[in-house]
């Protein structure tokens, strides 16, 4: 009987501590820290009130958005690490289609994050050569589109990859954000009638919905 | 409505039985290791296609694997 090969990525069973398990508790800790941070935001409006005060000034380090690319790159560079070797088929007929679809969906992961920095790096040159010329519109036009094709076609190609139970973590993260939202719109239009005068509020709704949307989908996809 | 019972399975057994990791079988059956996890540990409840899937690759009835604890009695 011929020997199957198998290749080393597939003999690794799952350690003591997985990415999954960190990706979990990150989860957590995320939708913790945005509900106490949003309680925190809404409260803050609450007592800025008619001093036209923004809402998040002062209470949100620059550094943030730095740490969580530094945390969300870790994790990506971690996962991918771990599972390149799964992209290299063996000699099964299995093997050769599990690493298909392993590497197109590392395709669509760094296609689609790749697609997105590039349109994310445009948009402060647009800015500095100025939207009122020419140059500058275009350039914009070419962030947005950029975004909207690649993220469009990541979307679809991971859609298209993604194994059921992955799916119904997308459904539950879906249905999660979804109501957060709605809570936190009429939630937000109930103290705008009570308190006139109240700063923006949409980045903190905005924030808190994505944290309650990533959280629920790495939670029940790697729990 | 009556009470969902949980679901059992005998997957990780099979799987020890063939000396195969989790990756291996998820790539075997057409998905994620995360997939096969949650199976294992009963977080996650296959489809009818994969409890098919699964049934034909280890050549044994879905209900040999999968047991939903009603005995009918």
């Amino acid at each position: 009987m011929m020997e199957t090969m198998v290749v080393e990525g597939w003999r690794a069973d799952a350690p003591a501590w997985t990415l999954g398990r960190v990706a979990k508790w990150i989860g957590l800790t995320l939708i913790l820290l945005f509900v106490a941070g949003v309680a925190a935001g809404f409260t803050a409006a609450w007592l800025d009130a008619g001093t036209g005060a923004r809402v998040w000034s002062g209470r949100i380090s620059a550094t943030a958005p730095l740490i969580a690319l530094l945390v969300f790159g870790g994790v990506g560079w971690a996962a991918l690490r771990r599972n390149w070797p799964t992209t290299r088929p063996g000699s099964d007929e299995w093997q050769r289609r599990a690493a298909t679809r392993a590497r197109r969906t590392w395709g669509a992961w760094i296609g689609t994050v790749a697609t997105l920095a590039v349109a994310g790096m445009l948009v402060p040159f647009a800015a500095w050569l100025g939207i009122g010329t020419a140059a500058g519109l275009a350039l914009m036009i070419a962030a947005v589109a950029l975004a909207v094709i690649g993220g469009l076609w990541g979307t679809l190609v991971y859609m298209k990859v993604i194994d059921e139970q992955e799916r119904q973590a997308n459904l539950w993260s879906g249905y999660a954000g979804l109501t957060t939202y709605f809570v936190l719109f009429f939630a937000e239009l109930l103290i705008r009638k009570v308190v006139p005068g109240l700063p923006a509020l949409d980045g903190a709704v905005f924030a808190a919905v994505s944290a309650v949307t990533l959280g629920t989908f790495l939670v029940k996809r790697f729990r | 409505m009556p009470e969902e019972e949980e679901m059992k399975n005998r997957l990780k057994v099979l799987r020890a039985e063939r000396d195969w990791s989790q990756a291996e079988l998820a790539g075997r059956l057409d998905v994620s290791r995360q997939a096969v996890n949650a199976i294992e540990t009963g977080k996650y409840d296959p489809s009818l296609p994969l409890a098919f899937r699964i049934g034909r690759l280890f050549a044994m009835p879905i209900e040999e694997i999968f047991d939903d604890g009603d005995h009918g009695g």
